[in-house]
């Protein structure tokens, strides 16, 4: 179902580029290098990142956290294995990919864990970063109720995130 | 009409953008030694010494790979992004959003609001690279004083509840870590992120009612 909007998309925006008399393939072409510069930009930021999971994921600190939290969470039916990306995902960005490839390896995205992960991951953006972002851009120090909206939007979100992938996968 | 825009804001922004960029390192500068410190330290107190090294090249591994197939993957997409760019069908979707950016920002300028249109556009498509550089133009165009005003609040609540129609960064990664079928989250990632975005606006538009702060400019 969903391979079919994605290629519909992918299908009518060539046609349409076609009717259009847009040369096509440059377009593509210019688009697609764009790609792994940002991925090297990111590159020492992933491994960061990725490295310092793995040392607390190995040691079994992890566990111990999960553990100790466990007894909360299967009240509220939240796996503990995804907790570390509700924690990231409102702060970084590449973190957050981090973690979500971290539960990918350990639990491969199709299972139950991964496919929830996948959904929490595309719920919310990193909220803490933007407000911090565009309110200090223009130099607002008064950011008023902005930050408990967004982290409560987030925190509601997630938990949808959570209810909803049960449902629906 | 787009591309001078884009270079214009790109060039008006590039301090602030670096300096973004710092906020993230400020806080990986503390989370970085915690994680490696204390899981270091666990594991000698757990004997894991022998995982955790291990590890570490693992993870080292695991970041080559994810470069190489996620980068590809997600060049693809780019590559998909600027034919619909250059055809002129994300300037279309950005024309049909407008009455919505009416409703949402009833107090912007006109100049703001079409930064507000670029970039909630950007980010509905889920290039959220691009969106960035109009969002903080946005900003800029609204700024008046220390105190955050409602309709910027809304803008910024906006922006942290990613209201995307297709989430390509998370099929992508779906895909590059051999997922059967990785598309198959994106109706439960749309009706997820439509909650976010619903339970933000909602609260934004009730606080508003009862304390406004206008910004007279």
């Amino acid at each position: 179902m969903s391979e079919i909007i994605i290629l519909l998309l992918v299908a009518l925006v060539i046609l349409y580029s076609v009717k259009r008399k847009v040369p096509v393939y440059d377009a593509f072409l210019e688009g697609a290098k764009e790609g792994i510069p940002v991925v090297g930009r990111t590159f020492a930021n992933l491994l960061a990142v990725i490295v310092a999971i793995g040392v607390a994921r190995d040691s079994g600190l992890l566990d111990l956290f999960a553990s100790l939290l466990s007894p909360l969470l299967s009240k509220l039916g939240i796996q503990p294995e995804i907790l570390p990306l509700a924690i990231v995902k409102p702060i970084s960005g590449s973190g957050a990919s981090a973690v979500l490839s971290d539960i990918f390896i350990a639990y491969h995205p199709d299972s139950a864990i991964g496919k929830t992960a996948s959904v929490m991951a595309g719920s919310t953006e990193t909220t803490v970063y933007i407000c911090a972002l565009y309110f200090s851009s223009v130099g607002i120090k008064n950011t008023r109720y902005a930050l408990p909206v967004a982290l409560l939007a987030d925190v509601i979100g997630m938990y949808s995130a959570i209810k909803i992938a049960a449902w629906l996968l | 009409m787009y591309i001078d825009i884009i270079t214009k804001i790109l060039l008006e922004v590039k301090y602030r953008y670096n300096n973004d960029k710092n906020e993230e390192k400020l806080t990986m500068n503390k989370v970085f030694p915690i994680f490696i410190c204390c899981g270091i330290a666990y594991s000698f107190f757990n004997g894991t010494s022998a995982q955790v090294f291990a590890g570490i090249v693992g993870s080292c591994e695991q970041t080559a790979m994810l470069c190489i197939r996620y980068g590809a993957i997600w060049s693809f997409w780019l590559g998909m992004m600027k034919i619909a760019e250059k055809t002129g069908l994300i300037e279309k979707f950005a024309r049909l959003l407008s009455p919505v950016i009416r409703f949402l920002f009833p107090r912007t300028t006109s100049k703001a609001s079409e930064y507000i249109l670029l970039n909630v556009t950007a980010n509905m498509i889920g290039i959220g690279n691009a969106a960035t550089p109009f969002g903080l133009a946005a900003m800029k165009e609204m700024a008046c004083g220390p105190v955050a005003s409602d309709d910027m609040i809304m803008f910024v609540v906006l922006n942290t509840t990613s209201l995307q129609l297709i989430p390509l960064g998370v099929i992508s990664l779906r895909a590059a870590f051999g997922s059967a079928e990785p598309s198959v989250v994106l109706l439960p990632i749309l009706l997820a992120t439509a909650i976010t975005t619903a339970v933000g606006i909602i609260s934004v538009k009730m606080i508003q009612k009862r304390e406004a702060v206008k910004c007279r400019k």
